[in-house]
């Protein structure tokens, strides 16, 4: 393992590598520091240019995006109060406070700094463990994967934030959506309506961009009138944050950084979460509690070292088994497969320094992020007031570009289109599409190793694996309590909103 | 069952659906109307000497989704249905004319990227939704329609090495 690792780190070590993430930083702290714009966003839009640049070139890149958007995000947080990502609304609480008290300055460095030992500390952890996980999860057979990528989806559409039943809806309508083209056992047709631009499928690519991308823009031009207003003149004042500030609160980054890194390995748990939980624990550590929503600058340190934790562990699902536990992940499982990677465990064995120069390449994007961060924090805080009457018409034409690109085929364009009024539908009715991405990536593979355990079993399946799978039985008992679980769970949190 | 829930409320709810509960039903119907066209839609698999192939029938994941997606519709149907009068949401009134101006702008661009190409449909794209939206800087417009374009043309043909129709299609070289 140590060999595959120092030779994933030199393949990384190279100026056009490191020049790439780079950039891919400054666009996502760029996207990040906008209120309305997101990560995902960012990410879809951008993703077209990792499949033109080599793999270890766009994959980073995509990566510096990734984790310079989760970053991003705090900076309108603390400034003007509105988070500039999902991750960063509990920096809400504190930040405005401490820009009202002058302290603007040491908020944002704060939040840079807990960001990056949060997420470096993460992704140093994951790749230690990531080798030893990949061997258990080479063990595993076609009647086991299907059990756990059904429970993967079955934990996301459930955990997603909406209802359980919505969750489940957009699930199916992703598995199903994944049936039409050609099945991926027999090459048959399936679905297809004798329209000859769907024989092949739908391509993932226009369904990303159209279900993240799009429908931000609708939203964002709801409001056609806010889009013109140029939000108060915003940059850091006071004074910067001193080495002893920072010591007081490695209590609360410590313990946010393992919350962070344990919510990450989960799959559709994710950033709010664990950011919402780090700033709790820190809270209920504190000797002042009443001091947090104040302006305590631990109040900064916890979620932002909780929420960039998250980053690294997400890659492993990703990695091991080919499951993405989010929509970060499963634009990256994009990423990895145009450019001919599968992610799975077989991945480990053929392609080990790969695999470790992607995580390299984490640990050299958090320390960018340290070093673009405190030499940009000026720049990026007057982002925030830059008017979105220019950015909006231009988000969609870098998302009519990059779908284009990808295979010259106008038709795309139109799925595109299709997928945006899906998703912005979707949105206004509060279903979350994520369930929909996974339920379309991960029916294929799930189908073809369910054809393989029905060969194993020469017919008999049911006996096959009652009698010689106990993992899987085991994995098969644990989703419907999942499922109950969090129906239960949601039940009564809505009986106890009601009011008496 | 919900303490107080009862089938007349049901019953209203279904002849005056909210729009989750018509997106429900709508969605209800395709998942049946999907089940049922399964043998039609799914190609037979090629039989060798008189013998199919063995392991998983092409019809099984259809039949299983389709018939999970219809169930899991009828749950959000009765979801949406039992919901409480004040916890429906307003009715629906289609979406903002701002929405569906960007919606019909952003389907012509999609349809004239080829024929008009892309530095030209993207600038007034930009410049038309721009102004659209409140924007009245002529230089700043005028960078963002052009510049910003043409730096994304230069990224992805020259940089990348790949196409976006150039210019438009009547002028020669163009298309």
């Amino acid at each position: 393992m140590l060999e595959d690792l120092w030779a994933g780190l030199l393949m990384v070590l190279r100026p056009d590598t490191i020049a790439m993430t780079g950039i891919g930083l400054v666009l996502g702290i760029f996207v990040g520091s906008l209120p309305g714009f997101t990560t995902v966003m960012a990410m879809a839009v951008l993703l077209p240019i990792s499949f033109f640049l080599d793999p270890l070139i766009g994959l980073p890149f995509l990566i510096g995006v990734y984790k310079g958007g989760i970053y991003g995000g705090s900076i309108p947080a603390i400034l003007v109060g509105i988070p500039g990502t999902g991750a960063s609304v509990a920096t809400t609480f504190d930040g405005p406070k401490l820009t009202k008290m002058g302290k603007s300055r040491k908020a944002l460095e704060m939040a840079l700094a807990a960001s990056v030992f949060g997420d470096t500390a993460s992704s140093l952890l994951t790749i230690f463990l990531i080798g030893p996980i990949a061997l258990i999860a080479l063990k595993i057979g076609p009647p086991e994967l299907v059990v756990v990528l059904l429970m993967s989806m079955v934990i996301i559409a459930a955990s997603n934030g909406g209802a359980v039943a919505k969750g489940l809806l957009m699930l199916l309508i992703g598995m199903f959506l994944s049936l039409i083209g050609q099945d991926p056992i027999g090459a048959l047709n399936r679905f297809t309506f004798d329209f000859f631009a769907i024989q092949a499928g739908i391509d993932l690519l226009p369904m990303l961009i159209g279900l993240f991308a799009i429908p931000e823009i609708l939203l964002a031009v709801e409001q056609r009138v806010g889009l013109a207003l140029k939000a108060l003149n915003v940059r850091p004042e006071g004074e910067r944050l001193r080495w002893s500030e920072l010591m007081n609160s490695r209590r609360s980054i410590l313990r946010s950084t393992a919350l962070g890194a344990s919510i990450g390995a989960i799959p559709g748990v994710g950033q709010v979460v664990a950011a919402l939980m780090g700033y709790a624990a820190a809270k209920n550590a504190s000797d002042t509690p009443e001091k947090y929503g104040q302006g305590e600058l631990d109040g900064i340190a916890a979620p932002e070292a909780a929420n960039n934790a998250v980053n690294g562990p997400t890659m492993v699902p990703l990695l091991t088994l080919g499951i993405p536990g989010d929509n970060i992940t499963a634009i990256l499982l994009g990423a990895l497969v145009a450019q001919g990677l599968r992610p799975g465990p077989q991945l480990f064995t053929e392609q080990a320094p790969m695999i470790y120069a992607l995580l390299s390449s984490m640990i050299i994007a958090c320390i960018l992020l340290g070093i673009v961060g405190y030499l940009l924090i000026p720049v990026f805080a007057r982002l925030v007031s830059i008017r979105r009457a220019y950015l909006v018409p231009l988000t969609l034409v870098f998302a009519v570009a990059g779908t284009y690109v990808y295979r010259s085929n106008p038709m795309d364009l139109m799925f595109l289109m299709a997928f945006g009024l899906f998703g912005y539908g979707a949105r206004k009715l509060d279903f979350d599409v994520t369930p929909l991405v996974m339920g379309f990536i991960l029916t294929p593979p799930m189908e073809y190793a369910f054809g393989q355990t029905i060969l194993m079993s020469q017919g008999n399946v049911a006996d096959f694996i009652l009698t010689q799978r106990p993992v899987a039985v085991g994995l098969m008992i644990v989703i419907p309590l999942v499922l109950a679980f969090v129906w239960w769970r949601g039940r009564s949190r809505r009986s106890d909103a009601r009011p008496a | 069952m919900t303490a107080g829930l009862k089938l007349g409320d049901v019953a209203k709810s279904l002849l005056r659906p909210s729009p989750y509960l018509f997106a429900s039903m709508v969605s209800t119907l395709l998942a049946a109307a999907m089940w049922v066209l399964v043998p039609y839609q799914v190609d037979k698999p090629v039989s060798l000497f008189g013998f199919g192939p063995a392991g998983l029938d092409p019809k099984t994941f259809p039949y299983l989704v389709t018939a999970g997606w219809f169930l899991v519709s009828l749950w959000n149907v009765w979801d949406a249905a039992r919901q409480p009068e004040g916890q429906r949401g307003p009715a629906f009134a289609g979406p903002a004319p701002s929405v569906i101006a960007t919606l019909f702008i952003a389907f012509v661009y999609a349809q004239s990227l080829e024929p008009a190409g892309f530095v030209l449909s993207s600038a007034l794209v930009v410049a038309l939704l721009s102004i659209y939206y409140g924007a009245r800087d002529a230089i700043r417009i005028a960078i963002c329609a052009l510049g910003i374009p043409g730096l994304i043309f230069v990224i992805f043909t020259r940089l990348l090495h790949v196409s976006l129709p150039p210019f438009p299609a009547w002028l020669p070289g163009g298309g």
